[in-house]
Order: structure tokens, then C-alpha cells, then sequence
């Protein structure tokens, strides 16, 4: 069986500055993941990219051994709390029932089934009191939670989550350890975007350390080293983002 | 078919060429005062707009400017109804204070709801020309003004540019360049970083509301000659043509008063050649073809340049690529060289052309550029490197090598992946950064593999 | 000066209802032509409300202004095309100039430096002068004007009819009728790709959605809308109704479905209202409707109930109110703790209020029921709190305390700066709230200043009984159970301590850097516990039972 998400020779340019190079890995099934770098280590950029939200220059991306297009169902996204606008008129189980679109297709629109899940996603994160609220009317730490619970109504078997634990009260974040290890036990693959150092060890299995290039993938603590930590956060590969600077110089 | 001719040949006919061309002559010499009092106001508002216009641009303000020209309105017609006459002064009273309650009602609904600045400027703008619109509706079934009057205020006319407006434009002008030379700094600074500003103790708030009265009151000034609807655009645009033309702030402000005064004459003389035809669209017609021309020839920022640079560079790569493989093929199995003293280097052409896989004659096309810049010299059948030329394909191999080292030592890249990147990168790389790499790698060196040519030069 | 207030009375006509309200309905020929007219201003409403809905909610109103003009370039090219500046040639040559002008913004902020602003603001002023001076070019050929595109001629655009069932329908009419409804039905069909998209368009992508498809579409309809709507109001009207509606709309509901109706509602009084004031001012038709929409906003922005001024304001004053009565109850019990009455006048001088706002704080403080008056004549007159007050008083002064000890402790405020602060956020902490600090700061009993904490009066788990760590030295009661609740990994280490369950205790000590309760029974055994074993305790108290 291929494995869920299958990186190849993935290079992607922002506004003609090369942010990631090359990068070639493969996750492993059942797994939750951390994506862990220093600030502008293209963290983002490589979930973006794996999802074909950014164009990428070279490389290909496989899921389950098939392309994108074909497996859009499979995968489950909990974007950073600031891409949207929170003064947005919705409620949260509005936005809870948007993580059964995909699955609906066209001109269908979601019934009761879909209510239902999207009570029990709610339930599972500990918002279902406040499913009428508009999400103006939300906490940092719930804001986080009502996008969790829509990835969860999505049904995927791979999530991508960007920065969930960052800026959330201590409540969200024990609720969002307890999704992961559910997401775990149930099989699914959770790649997740961190940029503390200190818990990253307790929350994920394995580790992929990035810096504009990636520095090492494995289970954590083969990854989670002295060396590899000072090679990814150090300063060696200042060069490759001052060639970004001339490569984007001369695109121009 | 034979309608859409007849229809394009409406648009193309413009009578008598010569006519036209009599009329043209007869703008420029300026012999008649009323072409004189025109262009000079042209001149004057053009200078005044685009002066500002390159603060609004940069303070991301460029829709308030829109907004604003149609707050005016409502301002313009109870002016008028002091005396229920034009009476300039009035008019100008009631139209910047109207144009300042619209403004500050922008920020105040911002400020005081959810709703964004988008549709608050939305709101304010058709708000007021909805009211505007009532009032002049009104005011003309009252006293049976002409409908003229109406569409001169929509979209301008510049030959109805009276003395009396003349003297208001020049003293306003001169208020607006006085103001801006004199807080040229403040200004400057509030655009750029507004919360620095503040915290180093400049007043933010008054330069907003400084740049807001001096928007409010060029505006009006333009009203006559360039109409409402399209005002914004002689602020706005001539900014943006500057703005993709310079990195300076003094130039651009510079460059866009130039840009609105030459967009304020030609609109002013085409207006004149078509009899008197609404001046406002012309000026903005012409402004337009600025901005395309910036866009797209700006020596810096434009499409033409940024393709010629992209052209540049891929000619470069395949230049020095040749210029390599001509050296690599040259030098394979002989000893390593300095970069300092190259061998001279000569080979046949039917070699070289067998390395890269094409025919001697295309691979003698491609050798021209070499010879052209004088690194090769070609004979019947074979190329000779000179010495300047042996000696930059000893530094590309050599940065090649090095990024090459680079990229498989410190970032680990596979192999596979490490040839293709360092074909496209060895073309780019700078002296400091092939320093750079020196140094980082200089430990290895002694240890492993040496680097070709490393280290005598 | 004074010329002008008599002309703009002359402006303004007087109002008579039934002149103005009345009249236009009377006989049958008006009352069909008045029909017609709030029929149209009802459907261009309606139609651009939908739109407006979603430009609001995505912070894209502007866009539309620029598409309401750059439509007439849409036009003039349609014209030049195929003759006709009407029906599907029309329809066609708006939904393309408003892609491209889309596209066109789109492109120049990508491809250069120059920002969204600016680029909206460069592309859609050029676009437009192109079309009025094509249009100016092709003046007598074609049945359209700049002036007409602008402001609209309402009365003009429904002289156009047909006939329909025997009866005389405006052209226009049916034109506006079938954009609504088929705008209607796209939101209906569509509305989950169109919702997604608006509120969330990277997500939407991931999952499949096509939101830029979606954007492309919006656009196209909101070309085809304005071009419609064009011939009856106007392009800059049409901005109007397309922004004022759904703005309106967008203050009063938490969610889009109610909103799409709100906006709805609200564009089609303002047909029906601007048409009476033109028809009381006897001025442009569009311009009143506008006029009415803004206006409904501004009530809207005034009134909403939860984000009016006015709400918001009121809100305000509450607080304000509170904090006024809460100090008051504060003063008094700092200036007699005991209850003890006190003369008025003391605490008035130190509360620094004029007499009136005075005599209304002590109406609504006995209101309250906190304050009873002993004495009430006058200059001489005593007061003090009641049982209620006095708890109110002490829950002021604990929340106080506590919160002063947390931003000391925790956030490290040097503690001669904490008061102020403290004072402004006392009033607004809820009681679960500084249930938590207190429990976060290890159930503390003095302040930084030194001052006692007053205690707090819940009872834990059931009425009268109490965790352990509320305690403090000198209490004495019994431990009749454990906190299920709290117990969690604690269970072991509390099991391990072997507690003295139903014997009489009396807490010895407390150490408030370990923070640590120790309890000696009456044969001297005593335990330490630590804060979070202290919690699982449940103690019953000795005396009145409560603390």
C-alpha cells in the first residue's frame, strides 16, 4: 500500500524566491506528525504546497500513491485562525456543516445526517453550547476549536493543521492533544504545523525538521536531537536564503 | 458585419485633418486668452492632484480620494444656494466642507461598527451623491437651470474655466505645495509607518486630517474641469505611474505632478480639438496611456524590462554553458589548472558538438556570442578559448563545483536532485556569496576530495 | 447668509400626507404608473441587495463600484459588436467587461507593485473614461448617454412596454424580474460553493470547491445585475443599493441566510419610501431611493440592538452606573467594616459627585437593597449597608484583592502601580473567573499591601460543605468526604494520607510557599497536604457552617 502522502522533489517559489527546495519525503500511516523549524523555514508554505494551495515549481505530490485532484476527499484542513474574517455572518455550526460540502457535490445541500455530524464534531471538541453563536462572539482557543471541528466533519484520513496550538488557552490545547491521540487511534495520518520546540516532543510521534530544505524526517527521537535542532535552527543555511535573494533578483 | 463597420467608422471619422490640425496649432500658440486661462488651470490642478496623490497612494487611501469626489456634491449645491448664482466662493466653501464630513464619517462608521472601510467609503460616496443628486434635481426644477450645468459637474469642462476659477486654483496650488514642502518629512514619515510616527511624538492624527482638508480642497478645485466621477483618477493614477517608475519618494512626488500636469494639458487640448468635448474622460484617457506605458516600459518595474532581464539571463546560461562544456570537454583527463594561469584551451568543433549532441554547424551558431565578447576564437574546424575566456570558464566550473559541495554536504540534497540546481544557480551566484561558500566548505577541503582550482587564486 | 436658510426652505416643500402619501395611488392611471415605479425600484433593489451581500461579507464593496462603471465600456463595446445596446448582446458585453475588469485588478497588483487600492482605483476610472469617450464618439448613433448611465432616468426607462396577458407590462420590468429570480435560484442552487468561497476561500479550495470559479461567477452576476439595473438608477445609484442594503442588513443579523432577506427587505423600503419623497420633493426617483437606503443604514447603525451607538452606548453607561455603585458600597465597607452606621455626608465628600448625582446613587443603591438609611433628615442623615451590601462589599473587596495579588504575583506589576488597574477590572470579572485566579494563586490570605482577602462564600459540591484548601488557620471542622470532581491522579496520594474522616479538626498551618495545609485532630495527630489533595477534601465547618 502507498503511502498517504508521498513528497517528491517538491521545490516552490514565493513571489519568485525559492522558500523550499527540494523536498523528498514520505509520511507514514497512523501517525501524527510535526513540521518544526525556525520562523520563515517555509513551514506553512510546505503544507500549502502539499495541498496544491500554492503552485510549486518542480516535484510532485502523491496521496496514496494518486494524484491531488483525485483525492481531494481524503484530505482534512484546519487552516491558521487568522485566513479568515471572524466578523463573518455565520454561526459556528454553520461553519462546522461547511466540512460536509466536499463530500455533498454540487446542488446538494447538506440534511440531517450531516446536522448530526456536525453536532457530534462539535461535541468532540467541547463547543456544542455554543453551536448557535456567531463566531464574532469567540475566544482564541474556541475559534481554533470550531475550525477543528470542521476538519473532523470532513471525515478525511489525512489532516493538515497550520499552527493550531499557537496563541489557544490551555483548555483548547488539552483538547486538541486528546483529538490528535483520537485521530491517532482511529488511523488517520495528522500532519501539524509547531514552532515550540519544548512541547513538540510530547505531542508527535514523528518529526520533520525544516529549514527552506529539509533537515531530517523520523520518529521523534532519532529526529529530536541536539545536532539536527542546531542544524536546522543554526545558522549554515543562511546561504541557501541569500541565494533565494539572487535568484528572485535576477527573475525580477 | 457591414453594421459593425459602419459603427467602427463612426468612431474613426474625425472630419476635416486639416481642420484639426489648425486647431491644434491654434491650443499651442496660445494666442487666445481663454485657451491660456485653460491650460494654465489644467496646469495648475494637475500639479496640485498629483502632488498629493502620491501620499494617498502610499497610505493605501487611494478609494477615499474616490469617495470624496462624490461627497462633494451635495456641498456644491447648497454653495449654490446662497445666492442661488455660481458664485465661486460658496461653492468652494460648501464643497470642502462637505467633502471633509465625508471623510471624517468614513472613519467614524469604521470605528463605530463592524462594518469595513470598503463599504463604509462605499456608503459615504453614493450616499452623499444620492443626496447630491436630489438636491441638484430639485435646485434645477426651482430655477430652470439648464441640464448643461449637470453633466459639466459629472464629467468636467475645462473651457468653462473662468478667470475668477483661475485665481482660486492658483492660490490653492500654492497653499498645497507650501503645505507639503513644509511637512514634506511628517508626511513622509506618517505614510510610511504610522505607528512609529506616533511613537517618536509626531502628530498623526493632524497630518491624516491636514492630508484629508488638502485632498478635500484639490478636489474641489478639480471639480470644474475634471468632473466627479473621474477625479479620483487624476490623484490616483499619476501617483501609480510614478510609483512604478521610481523607488524615491521626492522623485515620485516630483514625477507625479509632472505626470498630472502633462495629462491636465493633453486632456485640455483634446477636449478643445473635439469641440469642447467633456474634458474629464480625455484627461483620464491620457493618464491611462502613462500608466500602461510605465507599466510596461518602466526601466525597473516594467513588464518589458522584467522580460528583456529573464531573456538576459537565459541567454547567459546558455552562453556560459557552452563556454563550459567547450572547457570541460577541453580539459577532460588533463591536469587540474589555477584559475590564475589557464592553459590555453583548443578543440575541434566535431568533438565538441559530439559532447553536447548536435550538429557542428548549430554548435558553430551557438559559438558566436563567445567569440563576440572575445572568450573564443573560431577557426575551420575547431575553437580556441582566449585567455579571458578560459579563465571565466575556470571560475563557473569551479562555482559550480562549490555549490554542487554545498548543496550534497550541508543541505544533504540527493545527488539526482543537486545537478539541476547547481546548473541554474552557478549563473547567479555573487562574488560574496562564492566567497561565502569558501569559506564554509574551506574545512572539508583539506580533508576530502579537493575542489578543482581551490585556493592559489 | 440668511438667503440661504429661505432658499433651502424654498427647497424643501411642505409635507402633506395626503398629497404625498395618497396622491399616487388615487386614480387608476397614477396608481398603475406608481406601481410600476416602486415595482422596478423593488426589483433593482432586490437584485443588487442579493449581490451586495456578498461583496459586504467579503470586504469587496469597492469592487463593485469599479464594476458598476467599467459595465457601460461593456456596453459601448456590445454596441460597436452587434448594434444593440439591449437584451442579450447587453447581458453579454457586462458579464465580460466585469471579468475582465476583475482580472485586470487582479492581474496589476500581482504583476506589479502597485496595491489592490490603487489598482481597483487606476483600472476602473481608465476603463469607464474609455467607454464615456467612445460613447461621447458615437454620440446620436446609440440610444444611451453618459449623463443617463450615471444617474438613470427611472420614468424614462419604463416608457418601453409590452404586452403581456392583455395587459401593458414595461419592458424593463420583466428584464429586472427574471434577474432577480434567476439570481434567486443561482444563490439557492449554489449556495454552499458561495458561502465557502466568501468566508473561507483557501479552505474552500483544498476541499474542492472551485472558490475562484465562484469569485468569477459573483462577478459575472453582479456585472449583469448592475447593467440591468443601469437604465432605472444609474451606475453610481447602483453602487448605492448595491452597498446601503446589505450593510444595513449586515448591523442587524448574525448569519448570511437572514441577512440575504434582511437586504432584501431593507432595498425594497427604500423603493417604496423613496418614491414617495420624490414624489413630496419632486426630484430624481433614484437619487430619493438612495437617499431612503442610506438613511435606513443610518438607523440601522443608530439602532441595531446589539451594535448600535445607541446599544453600545447604554452599555457603557451601565458599567459606568455599576462601577459608581459598586465604589460607593466599597467606601463604606473600608470606612466601617462592621456595618456600623456612618454619616452620609463623609462618604459624600469623599466620593467627589455633585449633590443631585449624589441623591440618585444613594436612591439606587437603596433600590438595591444594599444601603438602609437610620437617620434621614438631611445634613445629619446616617446610613449603612444591609446583610446583602455587606456581601456584595466583600465580594468587591475579595475580587479586588485577588486580582491585585494576581498581576503582582504573575504578571510581576510593581504593587504601588497595581491599584488603579485593579480598580477598572474588579467590576468586570465574572465570580467563575476569580474563582480560578484564586485557586491559581494558592487560595492566598493577604494582599501585596498586607490587607486580608476576604474568603470566598461558595460552598463546594453540596450546600454547606467546603474544599479543604478554603480554609485558613483557626478553622476547625470535619472532613465528610471527597471531591469526585477534583479527585482525577490525585486519588492515590490522597488515599495514601489515611485523612481522619468525621473526626473534629482544626487547621494549625498553612504554608504559603509550599502552599500547604496542616490540620491537627484532638489527640495531636496531624497531616500536611499539599493545594491540589487540599481541594479534593470536602469539610463540613464547625459553628454556623459557613465560612
Amino acid at each position: 500500500m502507498p503511502p498517504p502522502i508521498e513528497v517528491h522533489d517538491l521545490t516552490v517559489s514565493y513571489e519568485k524566491r525559492p522558500v523550499l527546495w527540494n523536498i523528498d519525503v514520505a509520511f507514514p500511516e497512523g501517525q501524527v506528525i510535526g513540521i518544526v523549524g525556525p520562523n520563515g523555514a517555509g513551514k506553512s508554505t510546505l503544507l500549502k504546497a502539499i495541498m496544491g494551495l500554492i503552485p510549486h515549481e518542480s516535484g510532485w505530490v502523491k496521496f496514496y500513491g494518486e494524484p491531488l485532484a483525485t483525492q481531494r476527499l481524503l484530505v482534512g484542513y484546519v487552516p491558521q485562525r487568522e485566513s479568515v474574517d471572524w466578523d463573518f455572518p455565520v454561526t459556528v455550526r454553520d461553519v462546522v456543516l461547511m466540512g460536509t460540502y466536499g463530500k455533498l457535490g454540487l446542488f446538494r445541500r447538506p440534511g440531517r445526517a450531516e446536522r448530526e455530524l456536525c453536532d457530534r464534531c462539535l461535541e468532540q471538541v467541547g463547543m456544542q453550547s455554543y453551536s448557535r453563536r456567531q463566531i464574532a462572539n469567540l475566544s482564541g482557543g474556541q475559534r481554533q476549536r470550531v475550525f477543528l471541528a470542521r476538519a473532523l466533519a470532513q471525515e478525511s484520513r489525512i489532516y493538515f493543521m497550520d499552527e493550531p496550538f499557537s496563541g489557544v488557552d490551555a483548555a483548547t490545547e488539552s483538547a486538541i492533544i486528546d483529538l490528535l491521540r483520537q485521530l491517532k487511534q482511529q488511523g488517520r495520518t495528522v500532519l501539524v504545523v509547531h514552532h515550540d520546540l519544548q512541547t513538540a516532543p510530547e505531542y508527535f510521534d514523528s518529526i520533520l525538521l525544516l529549514n527552506m530544505r529539509l533537515v531530517a524526517f523520523g520518529p521523534t527521537r532519532d529526529v529530536f536531537t541536539t545536532e539536527l535542532l542546531q542544524k536546522t535552527y543554526g545558522g549554515r543555511l543562511t546561504i541557501l536564503s541569500e541565494a533565494a535573494e539572487e535568484v528572485a533578483d535576477t527573475r525580477r | 458585419m457591414t453594421g459593425l463597420l459602419e459603427r467602427l467608422a463612426v468612431l474613426v471619422q474625425s472630419g476635416d485633418w486639416s481642420e484639426v490640425a489648425g486647431q491644434f496649432v491654434r491650443f499651442w500658440s496660445l494666442r487666445d486668452p481663454s485657451v491660456r486661462t485653460v491650460l494654465a488651470g489644467m496646469l495648475l490642478l494637475g500639479l496640485s492632484c498629483g502632488t498629493l496623490g502620491s501620499f494617498i497612494v502610499l497610505r493605501r487611501l487611494s478609494l477615499l480620494g474616490d469617495s470624496l469626489g462624490h461627497a462633494v456634491l451635495p456641498g456644491v449645491c447648497l454653495g449654490f444656494l446662497v445666492n442661488k448664482t455660481k458664485d465661486i466662493r460658496w461653492i468652494f466653501i460648501g464643497a470642502v466642507a462637505s467633502a471633509l464630513l465625508g471623510s471624517w464619517l468614513v472613519g467614524f462608521i469604521r470605528r463605530h461598527s463592524r462594518i469595513k472601510s470598503d463599504a463604509a467609503m462605499g456608503i459615504v460616496l453614493s450616499g452623499f451623491f444620492g443626496l447630491g443628486t436630489v438636491l441638484l434635481t430639485r435646485i434645477q426644477k426651482l430655477t430652470a437651470g439648464s441640464q448643461g450645468g449637470l453633466n459639466q459637474f459629472l464629467f468636467g469642462q475645462a473651457s468653462a474655466i473662468s478667470d475668477d476659477d483661475l485665481k482660486l486654483m492658483g492660490c490653492v496650488t500654492v497653499v498645497i505645495v507650501v503645505c507639503v514642502l513644509a511637512a514634506f518629512k511628517e508626511l513622509a514619515l506618517t505614510s510610511f509607518d504610522e505607528s512609529f510616527a506616533t511613537a517618536i511624538g509626531l502628530p498623526t492624527r493632524g497630518m491624516h486630517y491636514l492630508l484629508m482638508t488638502l485632498i478635500a480642497v484639490a478636489i474641489v478645485i478639480s471639480i470644474q474641469a475634471v468632473g466627479i466621477v473621474l477625479l479620483s483618477a487624476m490623484l490616483i493614477t499619476p501617483a501609480s505611474t510614478a510609483y512604478l517608475l521610481t523607488d524615491r519618494l521626492k522623485v515620485m512626488v516630483g514625477l507625479s505632478a509632472l505626470f498630472g500636469m502633462l495629462a491636465g494639458a493633453g486632456g485640455a487640448c483634446l477636449s478643445y480639438l473635439g469641440n469642447n468635448w467633456p474634458t474629464g474622460p480625455l484627461v483620464v484617457v491620457v493618464l491611462a496611456f502613462f500608466f500602461v506605458s510605465a507599466y510596461l516600459f518602466s526601466p525597473r518595474h516594467g513588464m518589458v524590462s522584467r522580460q528583456v532581464r529573464r531573456y538576459r539571463q537565459m541567454y547567459r546560461t546558455r552562453r556560459e554553458n557552452l563556454l563550459k562544456s567547450v572547457y570541460q570537454v577541453a580539459m577532460s583527463g588533463s591536469p587540474v589548472v589555477s584559475v590564475s594561469q589557464p592553459a590555453p584551451v583548443c578543440i575541434s568543433l566535431e568533438l565538441l558538438a559530439k559532447q553536447r549532441g548536435e550538429s557542428p554547424a548549430m554548435v558553430r551558431r551557438q559559438l558566436r556570442p563567445l567569440v563576440g565578447r572575445g572568450w573564443a576564437k573560431l577557426a575551420a574546424d575547431q575553437v580556441t578559448l582566449t585567455e579571458t575566456g578560459a579563465r571565466r570558464a575556470a571560475e563557473l566550473v569551479r562555482n559550480y563545483r562549490l555549490w554542487e559541495q554545498f548543496l550534497t554536504r550541508e543541505v544533504q540534497l540527493p545527488l539526482d536532485h543537486v545537478d539541476r540546481d547547481a546548473e541554474n544557480i552557478e549563473h547567479i551566484l555573487k562574488p560574496e556569496l562564492v566567497r561565502e561558500l569558501e569559506r564554509q566548505l574551506e574545512t572539508d577541503q583539506s580533508e576530502k576530495s579537493p575542489l578543482p582550482f581551490g585556493g592559489e587564486g | 447668509m440668511g438667503d440661504f436658510f429661505r432658499n433651502l426652505g424654498d427647497l424643501i416643500p411642505p409635507f402633506e400626507w395626503r398629497a404625498d402619501l395618497l396622491a399616487p395611488w388615487d386614480s387608476s392611471a397614477s396608481a398603475v404608473s406608481s406601481m410600476w415605479t416602486v415595482l422596478l425600484g423593488t426589483l433593482v433593489a432586490t437584485a443588487c441587495a442579493l449581490i451586495g451581500c456578498f461583496l459586504i461579507v467579503q470586504g469587496l464593496a469597492l469592487l463593485g463600484d469599479a464594476i458598476s462603471h467599467t459595465v457601460l465600456l461593456g456596453l459601448v463595446v456590445a454596441f460597436l459588436l452587434t448594434g444593440s445596446v439591449t437584451g442579450p448582446a447587453m447581458f453579454v458585453g457586462a458579464a465580460i467587461a466585469g471579468v475582465l475588469t476583475t482580472a485586470l485588478i487582479a492581474a496589476l497588483h500581482k504583476t506589479s507593485r502597485i496595491k489592490e487600492d490603487a489598482a481597483i482605483g487606476v483600472v476602473f476610472t481608465s476603463l469607464f473614461a474609455f467607454g464615456v469617450v467612445l460613447l461621447t464618439k458615437l454620440a446620436g448613433h446609440v440610444h444611451l448617454d453618459t449623463q443617463h448611465a450615471l444617474m438613470g432616468l427611472f420614468e424614462f426607462s419604463l416608457l418601453d412596454k409590452t404586452l403581456i396577458a392583455g395587459h401593458e407590462v414595461p419592458v424593463v420590468v420583466l428584464q429586472m424580474t427574471s434577474v432577480v429570480v434567476v439570481l434567486a435560484v443561482a444563490i439557492r442552487l449554489f449556495y454552499k460553493e458561495l458561502l465557502s468561497a466568501a468566508f473561507d476561500p483557501e479552505w474552500s479550495q483544498t476541499v474542492g470547491l472551485r472558490p475562484r470559479l465562484f469569485h468569477y461567477v459573483l462577478m459575472a452576476a453582479l456585472s449583469v445585475t448592475v447593467v440591468s439595473s443601469f437604465t432605472a438608477v444609474g451606475a453610481i445609484l447602483v453602487v448605492a443599493m448595491l452597498i446601503a442594503p446589505a450593510a444595513t442588513a449586515y448591523l442587524l443579523s448574525d448569519r448570511l441566510p437572514v441577512m440575504l432577506v434582511l437586504s432584501s427587505l431593507a432595498g425594497a423600503l427604500s423603493s417604496l419610501i423613496g418614491f414617495h419623497v420624490s414624489y413630496w420633493l419632486d426630484a430624481s426617483t433614484g437619487g430619493s431611493m438612495v437617499c431612503v437606503a442610506c438613511g435606513l443604514f443610518g438607523v440601522a447603525f443608530l439602532f441595531s440592538p446589539r451594535q448600535g451607538l445607541i446599544a453600545v452606548a447604554l452599555r457603557r453607561l451601565r458599567l459606568r452606573l455599576r462601577t459608581e455603585e459598586e465604589n460607593l458600597v466599597r467606601a463604606l465597607f473600608k470606612l466601617a467594616p462592621e456595618s456600623r452606621p456612618i454619616a452620609a455626608r463623609d462618604l459624600a465628600t469623599s466620593m467627589t459627585l455633585s449633590e443631585t448625582r449624589w441623591q440618585w446613587l444613594m436612591w439606587r443603591l437603596r433600590h438595591a437593597g444594599w444601603l438602609e438609611s437610620i437617620t434621614a433628615d438631611g445634613a445629619t442623615s446616617t446610613v449603612r449597608l444591609t446583610d446583602t451590601g455587606l456581601r456584595e462589599a466583600l465580594r468587591l473587596d475579595r475580587t479586588h484583592r485577588l486580582w491585585e495579588t494576581f498581576l503582582v504575583d504573575r504578571v510581576g506589576i510593581a504593587s504601588d502601580h497595581v491599584h488603579p488597574t485593579a480598580e477598572e477590572i474588579e467590576h468586570l470579572l465574572s465570580e467563575q473567573l476569580v474563582e480560578h485566579v484564586d485557586d491559581l494563586l494558592g487560595h492566598p490570605v493577604v494582599d501585596p499591601h498586607g490587607a486580608p482577602i476576604p474568603r470566598s462564600t461558595q460552598s463546594d459540591l453540596r450546600p454547606g460543605t467546603y474544599a479543604l484548601s478554603k480554609l485558613r488557620v483557626g478553622d476547625r471542622g470535619t472532613i465528610v468526604g471527597l471531591d469526585a470532581t477534583q479527585l482525577g491522579r490525585h486519588v492515590d496520594s490522597v488515599a495514601r494520607l489515611e485523612l481522619p474522616l468525621g473526626k473534629p479538626f482544626r487547621v494549625t498551618h498553612r504554608d504559603p510557599v509550599k502552599t500547604s495545609w496542616t490540620i491537627t485532630v484532638a489527640d495531636g495527630q496531624t497531616w500536611e497536604l499539599s493545594h491540589a489533595q487540599a481541594d479534593c477534601v470536602l469539610v463540613s465547618l464547625e459553628g454556623t457552617g459557613k465560612l
